[in-house]
């Protein structure tokens, strides 16, 4: 591709050029980068507005005490921050957040790992396994938040299974119980992905060419050997794309603990995302809370930094 | 023989976490035919076939508006992002000056910035430019999500042999002709991925729509279910028959063109 492409440009060189022509062909060029440029532009301006200018504000509010309504912004300096450390719903809140992800984070990608190499091995019926396990991540959080209700609620369908299998004992309000509450909510949100990790994953165990399999059989290597050793390399690609978007998906959760415990019980499934909403919206804290979302961009920034450069460097190339 | 036995626990595996997974979805459609009580005692299925919850919420007004709305904002938005991310894309995968790489990647950055944590300034952006409550305000702020269209329009341009277009430069073609008249056409198919991935994404939103749509006439069906919830309450079978009505047509975008879902946005995310 690279070699192709420079032949073509390489043709007028080989021409004798007039220098007429030269002119011509730079100011060719210089047409070609304006058209390039305006080409660029409503995107590049939508975006900029959009994202990098709000970023730019939240920066500026996060270090006053604005309540959102009054034209003047009273410069606070980092009081903002500081008060986070203080700010005990705050701290649960995001230790909530990250005992919401790590789970979640655990067992969606058991769950979508596990059924891409089922499904990988062609069960009978892996085309509508496919299509089955896809399915919720199609539909809104906030449905799935309302439909689960009926599973989990004390005379729901889950506690209705436990009492019919003899396990009675068992039974549990499972949104109201402090304790079981987070590992309730990333086991719905982990089962809405499964089938949206499963297809990355599938995409990279498709992507293994089979006479790497025919020589590790020929060497003798064989089940988990052969996946630590020949699967999990090869698809490195495919896993940081998944752990990409399953990390800043799980520490953005904000409709499904919204819609199906509204935080509770005690604050026990408040995120940080809800918590920003409520200081800005419920509290009138805009300074405050922009500066939770500004250290919040950053812990998302460092993670998923620190993630891709950790993944990106086991890519093998093959 | 013990091959086989682990050949049998992933299929009951595989088969027990399909039937989890759709337990819920089906809970929807059945729950759309309950009684109130049945609801609340969480009765499998309902003990004669109700319409009426369907007739409470074909009666709402929420329903139409809600419809219309996501129709207009998902159309709008769709139309206008396919628009500025292809234009921008052509550039970007045709350069190779270090100011293309650099914008590229300020595009694609903002992939790590979550809409969470901006919303206080977005929101106060979207007051000063009066876009509050204003579907075009929707429109706009959707559009300038383009991080994921221009990687994806970029490195599917990137494989389209760039011959054709410097044949076409040859036999006359300014830069819009060759983009209007031999990229565009070549689109399609990363287009339609792309547009599938983005209706759903529209479609279910509920933080921005939450955000800047506080107007119940202005609302979006997502924000509708979550807005009709609150004011019904306990009137758990018309919420349920709401949402069975709000939940088929994501299905039915997805069963229809479940290609274009399990393969094409895998495939730009991966490459690059």
């Amino acid at each position: 591709m690279k070699k192709t492409s420079e032949a073509v440009t390489n043709v007028p060189k080989a021409k004798p050029a007039v220098k007429q022509r030269k002119g011509f062909r730079v100011k060719r060029a210089v047409r070609h980068h304006i058209c390039s440029g305006l080409f660029i532009l409503p995107a590049l301006g939508l975006f900029l507005l959009f994202t990098y200018y709000p970023l730019i504000q939240n920066i500026m509010y996060s270090l006053t005490s604005w309540n959102g309504i009054t034209i003047e912004k009273d410069f606070i300096g980092i009081q903002n921050f500081i008060q986070i450390f203080k700010d005990r719903t705050l701290v649960q809140s995001v230790g909530n957040t990250f005992y919401l992800a790590i789970a979640l984070l655990l067992m969606g990608l058991f769950l979508q790992f596990s059924a891409a190499l089922i499904v990988f091995s062609k069960v009978r019926g892996h085309g509508v396994i496919k299509v089955i396990l896809y399915l919720p991540a199609v539909l809104s959080p906030i449905v799935l938040s309302y439909t689960w209700i009926q599973f989990l609620q004390y005379p729901g369908y889950i506690n209705q299974l436990l009492e019919v299998i003899g396990l009675g004992q068992f039974k549990n309000m499972w949104l109201g119980n402090e304790s079981s509450v987070k590992l309730v909510l990333a086991v719905i949100q982990s089962l809405q992905y499964t089938g949206y990790g499963m297809i990355f994953f599938l995409t990279g165990l498709n992507g293994i060419p089979k006479d790497i399999y025919e020589a590790a059989d020929l060497d003798g290597s064989s089940g988990l050997n052969r996946l630590f050793k020949i699967t999990l390399p090869l698809m490195m690609p495919s896993i940081t794309v998944t752990l990409f978007i399953s990390i800043t998906g799980a520490l953005n959760s904000y409709a499904i603990p919204l819609s199906l415990t509204g935080g509770g019980p005690n604050g026990a499934s408040t995120t940080i995302a809800m918590q920003i909403y409520q200081r800005a919206f419920g509290m009138r804290q805009f300074g405050y809370a922009s500066a939770i979302g500004i250290l919040f961009f950053i812990i998302i920034a460092a993670i998923t930094t620190l993630q891709l450069s950790i993944t990106r460097k086991r890519e093998v190339e093959y | 023989m013990k091959i086989k036995i682990g050949r049998i626990l992933q299929y009951i595996y595989i088969y027990v976490l399909c039937i989890i997974v759709l337990l819920p979805v089906l809970n929807i459609f059945l729950s759309a035919f309950k009684k109130n009580v049945e609801i609340n005692r969480s009765a499998i299925f309902p003990s004669a076939l109700l319409f009426e919850n369907f007739t409470a919420v074909l009666k709402s007004d929420i329903f139409y508006s809600g419809m219309l709305n996501t129709i207009i904002i998902t159309g709008g938005a769709l139309i206008l992002s396919v628009m500025i991310c292809t234009m921008a894309a052509y550039p970007l995968a045709r350069n190779r000056q270090v100011i293309y790489t650099i914008v590229y990647f300020i595009f694609l950055s903002a992939m790590m910035i979550p809409s969470v944590a901006n919303m206080v300034p977005l929101f106060s952006l979207m007051r000063q430019l009066g876009l509050l409550n204003s579907r075009i305000g929707m429109i706009l702020l959707y559009a300038s999500n383009v991080s994921m269209g221009i990687l994806l329009f970029t490195s599917f341009m990137k494989n389209i042999p760039i011959e054709i277009e410097k044949a076409a430069e040859i036999d006359g073609c300014n830069y819009f002709q060759t983009f209007w008249h031999i990229t565009l056409p070549l689109m399609k198919p990363v287009w339609i991925s792309y547009i599938m991935i983005q209706i759903l994404g529209i479609w279910n939103d509920f933080l921005l729509p939450q955000l800047f749509l506080s107007e119940r006439s202005k609302q979006t069906i997502t924000l509708a279910v979550f807005t009709f919830r609150n004011e019904r309450g306990s009137d758990w079978g018309a919420i349920f028959a709401l949402m069975s009505l709000v939940v088929i047509v994501p299905m039915v975008l997805f069963i229809v063109n479940q290609k274009y879902f399990l393969k094409g946005m895998v495939a730009g995310g991966i490459k690059t």
